[in-house]
Order: structure tokens, then C-alpha cells, then sequence
């Protein structure tokens, strides 16, 4: 418990109400402590995104308790959100704007001030090598154009925690080997990234911790040396054997050998 | 334009900071809303004609509508009750306009992953949506209230244009606050998914509320003793917020006013601010609930019914002349049946024929029978008509979706009768909310009015059809589901309405000529209108793929 950062207790979160209700978390314990990466994986729908959206205060209505920074999510969240950024799965920005226009509305909502914002966002745009493009409207770019700002903005305010969901999705492989050292040089900074991925080979090389959740709780959760040993020789088998989708090759062939081809 | 709003908001910057509201990001998010809705979107299926020009034919149609409006209430000799009716129209007219157009722009959830993760209030954020409405409906209601505004200065001088605006201004934020007040405490009581399903008929309820109190308290009142008559007031008129604003512009002539004018005056400025406040201080963590509620995208999962769809794809075999055309009719049926804002922006029509009916045929409750018998001939073909005129706002809607970008599926499929999936969503939204009506209204019709009024029922059922294709044609309708719903097109959405009901009285004019002809003669026109209706669908498939056509699908290519 000491030096945690993040301190989650008995999360559950359920959508709809009676017959309709469907429990998407149903218990989720952790406690995280700062500059690690957490590589938060799981198969679709075991509710990664989900506790992504409550952590980020996206989702204020949960069952629980989660403290960020040794403060309530609940009732602290504004103070919460300041220190903290989101990366979406979805590619959610404003794209009629430039990427400068887009990091500018970004920092201000932060209450960054005009040079400080300047520099962070000059810095940044050249980082991913997007300086010519930051005055042209978003509208016009690539997925992973768009995912680059995306991920720009997500950590303009400097956050202490960074999440991430799915934050690779579209990238080109220099700029997934760009983020993937920009992940670890944060975390050396003491920053703490959480981290929702299907891309099991960047998940096993840069976590120092891995969680697999599946049908919303926690089947397994450690490095990825303690979980290699006692499970399978690689993350991806790993996941197949937890989450019960072993039978692959065989639903191919079926697939093959069905309706398909005729 | 934007520099324009920007200016107004900043006048208020104080106040707003009373409010709770932290006044940096307030600032940066309006500035960022109007900056986006002024830059044209570069989707493929492009809108007619450019944003600046939209706003202008706003401008000129709705000054236009609001003459007639100030030439009406002008009649009366009164000046406050003049106002008093002048206010009602234009607050009226505002609340639909809120109702049916900017309810989705109030809870839309689309930019939840760019807003909550950040360190904004629920009280800048509803300030925020409140705010950027008012823009919008404060446009309309400025181009309806021109023409008065001129009528006023002229007759009156002196600084009582200045108030009128102002009272203008005031209008627009009460039919805002009040219309956001009522949701707000629907929301009170019923969460999430619930909320969004209720506030449709919230919707409905709402619009024959206020239409119909609008439509049917004039009726009340001789309209010949109102060009006489000076409003006295009753204890009703302090809860009566039209009444508010024409006191408050009749304090600015400064001629001798009694008590009960100030307080109605007072009420004008006190009640908009306190509503404010209340609002923004005391409802805005409900409006951030109602929003977080949206970013759930792992809802329960529910298996659709597909009896519905089964029915409707059994008659599509019979309406659709082609395989493109039932995928265009399906795609309307599944669509449309399941999307919120489709039904949000379509229903509350519904509920306005109704009173429409209603008002035109005038029920007497103690002898339903014979009063409904004993209607006029205009009447009974008016009420014909309407009934069926409401399918006609779903056509205008059918566009309109969140997701236009789903579009690249018309461009990456072999395809190239576009026409076709026009057509066949048209004739879906005509099977889905005409036939219904026309069903509903032929055995009570015939009961009531006798068998002659079947061929006028046959008549007005095609006629609406014919307003629908003409419309389609005339406003250059785009492919289903391809436009994404702009802030700026909303206003042009309810003029189109208007425009579409001024045929909607022709069309009854027209049945009600021929209730004059033989029953065999109409059966005769019936025929000819139907061709004429198989012509123009022809017509609407063959523009599509022509290169004349109104649209080509040339602009999607750059979106692949």
C-alpha cells in the first residue's frame, strides 16, 4: 500500500438493469505504484476499456474503491484529472482543427500557460516529426497521423499517470518503436503508464508488470518472467491458454472447410 | 462570426465566473466549437452551397416568416399585448426549434473521450452546451424578430429598440433554460439508458404541450375584440413569460407605468438570471451523469427482434424494383428503428399533427360523434392531409447520422445505381410512417365522413408522396446516412419544414377541389399522380448515376 499510486478495491461496474444487466467488472483489486508499465491485457469485452474509462474519470458511475495520488475518484476527481492524461482507442479529436489548434485547446483546458504550451507542443510535434503538418486541418491526415496527436495530447499536462488504450492502433512500425521508447523514457521519469494493447509482442517487451483480466476479473498478474515460468514460453500463448481460445487452428479449419468454401 | 460571439461571451465574463464556471476553459472551449462549425467538413457527399450562405437563406426565409408574425401581432392596437403575442410566437417557434433540432446537440456524447478525461466542471460543461445553442437559436430568433424590431423603432423611437433586442435575447434564454430544466429533472428521476429512451417522448410531450397551448388559448379569445382590447393583468400573466418581455420593452418608452408592469418588468431580467444560476449551480452534476452515461459503448447486448424486419422485407419484394434498392429500403428499416436522434428529431412532428388534427376539427368531448361529422369540408381534407404530411420530416432526416463516414461502403462496393438506395430508404420511411397513418385514418374517415371521402383519403395519401419526392428533388436530397448533423444546418432543417407545409396547404386546397369532382374523376387524378410518383422515383434513380445528376460520389475517393 505505501507508495501507491493507484490503489483499486473490489471494482465492479455493470451496465443495463435486470435480465438486461451484464456485470462487465466484477471485482477488480490493485494496487500500482509509480514509474511502472502496466501492460493491461485481456480478450475483447473482458473489460479493459472499462476500467480505462473509470480510471480517467470518464466513467464516474462504478462500484468500489479507487484512489489515485491517495485521493477519492469519486469525489476528488477534478483534482485528479489535472495530473493525469488518456490516450482513447477511439480516434477521438477534433479534426477540423491543425494539430496546433488541437494541442493549444488541449494545454489550456489544463491551464497551461501560452509559452509554456508553445514549447511542449514544439517539442512534441517534432518528436513524432509532424512540425510541417501542425498548421494543416486534421481532417486531411492518416489514422496514424491522427493517432500521433492523439497520443500528443494525452501528455501535454506532463501527467503523472498515463493511460493508454490501444495507443499503437494505425502507427507505422518507426513511430511503434518511437512510442515504445517514449513509454519507457517516461516511466524512468517516475511517470506511471497503464497500458491496454492486443500487440502482445510490444506488451511482453516493454511491461514491467502485466495484468490479464478475462471476463472481468483478474486471471493473472505479474512480470512477464513469473507468468512465462508457470504458464506458456510466450505472452501470446500465454493469453490463449488463460482465456481459453486454444482451439485457433482448429476453428480456421472449420472455417476452411465449412461454408466458406462453398 | 466566431469574433462576434466571442465578443457577447466575453461581456459576460463576471457573471459566468459567479456561476462556478472556470472562465479560461469555458472560453477556449466555446471559441473551439464555433471555430469547427464554421469550417466546412470535407465529407464526400458534400452539402449544398457553403456555410456562410446556409446561415444567410436562414436569415432571409426566417425575417421573412417573422414579418408575417409582426404584421399579425401588430393588428392589435395594444402595444404590450401586440408584444405579448409577438413574444409567445417567437418563443414558441424557439422551444420546437429546441425540441426537435438541438436536444441531440445538448446530450451528445460524441466528444465524451475528448471532454471528460479532462479537468472540466459539469457546470462549464453544461454552460458550454447551453451557451453554444443559444448562439444558434438566438440567430433564428434575431431573423424572426427583425422585421418587428423595425416596425417597433419606427412607430416608437427612442431606446426601445435597444430593449426589444435585449428582450429578444432574454426570450431565447428562458425557452433554453426552461426547455434544459425540464430534462434535467426527467433525468432526475429516471438514469441512463431509460433517460435516453424517455426524453423521445419527453419530446413529444413537450411539443403538443406548448403547440397545442399556443394554438388553442387565441382560439379562446375573440379576435375581434382584440383590436381593441388593452391587456390588463390577471394573476396568471406573472406566470407567463411573454408578458414579462412585453412589459419590460414597454418600460423602455418611459410613459407613466403602473406596480404590477414593473414587476412583470423585473420578472423579465429575474427569472433568466436566477434560472441560470439555479441550473448551472444546482443541475449541471445530473447533465455530466447524462453524458458519462454515453461513453458505455459495452451495453447490455440484446438480440433485435427481427419479426418487424422479416414484415417489411416480405413487402420490399413488392415496392423495390431492384436487389440495390431492398438493401437501400433494409438499411432504412434497421437504421432508423434503432437510432435515438433519428427518432428524436422526427417524433415530436408527430405529436404537433396531432394537435394540428385536433385544432382543425375541433372535437366537442360531450358529443364526440356528431361534432367531428358536422366539419366543415375544408377541414376534414385538411386533416386528411396533415396526417400524413408529419412521414414527410422523417424523409428530411433520413441523411443525417453520426456516422457518415460509414459512407465509404456506397464508393467501395461495385456499384453504380446510387439512385437505387435513395430510393429504396424513401420508400421504407413512406411504408414505415405513411401507410401507418393512412390506414389508422381510412375506417374512421369513412365512418364518420362516408365512402365519398375515399378517393380524397387515396389522393391526400399520394399527394404527401408527391411533396416528399418534389422536396427531395428541390432541396437535392444526398444518400442515406452520409451527412453528418452540423450545427449550422439546423435551423435550415425546421425552415425546410415550414417551406414544406406551405405546399402541405396547396396540396389541401387541391383535395379539396376535387371533393367538388366525381368520385371517378378523382380515382382518375389518383392514377395520374401515381405515375407521376413512378416517374420521379425513375427520375431520382437515374440522377444518381447520371453525370448531370445533382451529387456525384467523386468528393469520397479523397476520403479512402
Amino acid at each position: 500500500m505505501e507508495n501507491s499510486q493507484i490503489t483499486i478495491r473490489n471494482l465492479k461496474k455493470s451496465y443495463g438493469k435486470g435480465d438486461d444487466k451484464n456485470e462487465v467488472l466484477k471485482g477488480i483489486n490493485l494496487i500500482i505504484h509509480p514509474g511502472q508499465i502496466i501492460g493491461y491485457i485481456g480478450p475483447n469485452g473482458a473489460g479493459k476499456s472499462t476500467t480505462v474509462k473509470i480510471l480517467c474519470g470518464i466513467l464516474p458511475d462504478f462500484a468500489g474503491e479507487v484512489t489515485i495520488f491517495g485521493k477519492d475518484l469519486k469525489t476528488e476527481s477534478m483534482e485528479i484529472k489535472k495530473h493525469i492524461g488518456y490516450v482513447p482507442e477511439t480516434g477521438a479529436l477534433y479534426d477540423l482543427l491543425t494539430p496546433n489548434e488541437y494541442l493549444s485547446f488541449i494545454g489550456t483546458l489544463y491551464g497551461l500557460d501560452k509559452d509554456k504550451l508553445e514549447s511542449r507542443a514544439g517539442n512534441l510535434l517534432s518528436f513524432f516529426g509532424m512540425e510541417k503538418h501542425s498548421d494543416q486541418r486534421m481532417d486531411t491526415f492518416s489514422k496514424g497521423m491522427k493517432q500521433k496527436i492523439l497520443i500528443m495530447a494525452g501528455i501535454i499536462n506532463n501527467p503523472d499517470i498515463i493511460f493508454l488504450d490501444e495507443p499503437l492502433s494505425g502507427l507505422d512500425a518507426n513511430t511503434v518503436i518511437l512510442v515504445k521508447d517514449l513509454l519507457i523514457r517516461l516511466a524512468k521519469d517516475g511517470k506511471t503508464i497503464f497500458y491496454c494493447s492486443h500487440l502482445m509482442d510490444v506488451v511482453e517487451k516493454i511491461s514491467d508488470r502485466i495484468i490479464l483480466i478475462n471476463n472481468g476479473i483478474v486471471v493473472a498478474d505479474g512480470t512477464f518472467e513469473e507468468l512465462k515460468t508457470e504458464k506458456a514460453g510466450t505472452l501470446e500463448m500465454l493469453f490463449a491458454q488463460l482465456t481459453g481460445r486454444k482451439d485457433n487452428e482448429i476453428n480456421t479449419e472449420n472455417l476452411f472447410n465449412g461454408s466458406h468454401k462453398n | 462570426m466566431v469574433q462576434v460571439a466571442l465578443f457577447l461571451v466575453r461581456l459576460f465574463k463576471t457573471p459566468i465566473q459567479w456561476l462556478g464556471v472556470d472562465y479560461p476553459q469555458f472560453e477556449i472551449l466555446i471559441r473551439t466549437k464555433l471555430t469547427m462549425d464554421f469550417r466546412s467538413s470535407p465529407t464526400g457527399f458534400q452539402i449544398s452551397g457553403s456555410k456562410k450562405s446556409t446561415l444567410l437563406y436562414q436569415l432571409l426565409t426566417f425575417s421573412l416568416i417573422g414579418l408575417l408574425f409582426g404584421v399579425a401581432a401588430f393588428s392589435v392596437g395594444d402595444l404590450i399585448l401586440s408584444l405579448t403575442i409577438f413574444f409567445t410566437v417567437i418563443m414558441v417557434s424557439l422551444t420546437m426549434t429546441v425540441i426537435s433540432e438541438f436536444t441531440t446537440v445538448l446530450f451528445d456524447q460524441r466528444d465524451n473521450y475528448i471532454l471528460l478525461p479532462r479537468p472540466i466542471s459539469n457546470r462549464t460543461l453544461l454552460l458550454l452546451r447551453l451557451v453554444h445553442i443559444q448562439f444558434y437559436i438566438g440567430f433564428i430568433a434575431l431573423a424572426l424578430s427583425l422585421a418587428t424590431g423595425i416596425i417597433v423603432a419606427v412607430k416608437y423611437k427612442g431606446i426601445i429598440i435597444l430593449i426589444y433586442f435585449i428582450a429578444i435575447g432574454l426570450s431565447t434564454w428562458m425557452t433554453l433554460i426552461f426547455t434544459t430544466f425540464i430534462y434535467l429533472m426527467i433525468s432526475k428521476v429516471v438514469n441512463g439508458e431509460r433517460f435516453k429512451d424517455l426524453i423521445t417522448y419527453a419530446q413529444i410531450a413537450i411539443a403538443i404541450i406548448i403547440f397545442g397551448s399556443y394554438q388553442i388559448i387565441p382560439r379562446l379569445i375573440d379576435a375581434a375584440v382584440l383590436k381593441n382590447v388593452t391587456m390588463s393583468v390577471h394573476w396568471w400573466t406573472y406566470f407567463f413569460p411573454p408578458a414579462w418581455l412585453a412589459a419590460l420593452v414597454k418600460l423602455s418608452l418611459f410613459t407613466p407605468v403602473t406596480t404590477p408592469f414593473l414587476l412583470l418588468s423585473f420578472l423579465a431580467v429575474f427569472v433568466p438570471i436566477t434560472g441560470a444560476v439555479f441550473l448551472i449551480r444546482s443541475m449541471s452534476k445530473g447533465f455530466g451523469n447524462i453524458l458519462a452515461d454515453g461513453s458505455s459503448e459495452t451495453v447490455s447486448p440484446k438480440n433485435i427482434r427481427t419479426l418487424n424486419t422479416r414484415l417489411t422485407s416480405r413487402i420490399n419484394k413488392f415496392l423495390c424494383i431492384s436487389e440495390i434498392e431492398k438493401a437501400g429500403w433494409n438499411l432504412a428499416v434497421a437504421t432508423t428503428s434503432r437510432d435515438r436522434k433519428f427518432k428524436q428529431s422526427v417524433y415530436p412532428f408527430f405529436g404537433i399533427m396531432i394537435v394540428f388534427g385536433v385544432i382543425i376539427l375541433k372535437p366537442d368531448l360531450t358529443n364526440l360523434a356528431v361534432s367531428l361529422q358536422e366539419n366543415g369540408e375544408l377541414s376534414k381534407y385538411f386533416f386528411i392531409v396533415i396526417c400524413g404530411f408529419s412521414g414527410s420530416t422523417a424523409i428530411l432526416q433520413l441523411p443525417y447520422t453520426d456516422t457518415p463516414e460509414a459512407a465509404w461502403i456506397y464508393k467501395a462496393l461495385p456499384l453504380k445505381e446510387h439512385g437505387h438506395l435513395l430510393t429504396g430508404a424513401v420508400k421504407a420511411i413512406l411504408f414505415m410512417f405513411i401507410i401507418p397513418i393512412y390506414l389508422l385514418i381510412t375506417i374512421p374517415s369513412i365512418l364518420l365522413w362516408g365512402s365519398s371521402v375515399f378517393p380524397q383519403i387515396i389522393l391526400s395519401g399520394l399527394g404527401n408522396v408527391l411533396l416528399v419526392l418534389i422536396a427531395i428533388i428541390f432541396q437535392k436530397m444526398e444518400l442515406p446516412f452520409t451527412q453528418v448533423r452540423e450545427m449550422h444546418q439546423k435551423g435550415t432543417n425546421s425552415l425546410r419544414a415550414i417551406l414544406n407545409m406551405i405546399l402541405m396547404f396547396l396540396l389541401v386546397g387541391f383535395v379539396y377541389a376535387t371533393s367538388f369532382l366525381s368520385g371517378w374523376i378523382t380515382i382518375l387524378i389518383c392514377g395520374l399522380v401515381a405515375g407521376l410518383i413512378v416517374l420521379i422515383l425513375r427520375f431520382i434513380r437515374k440522377s444518381w448515376i447520371s453525370p448531370k445528376g445533382w451529387v456525384t460520389l467523386r468528393n469520397i475517393e479523397e476520403r479512402l
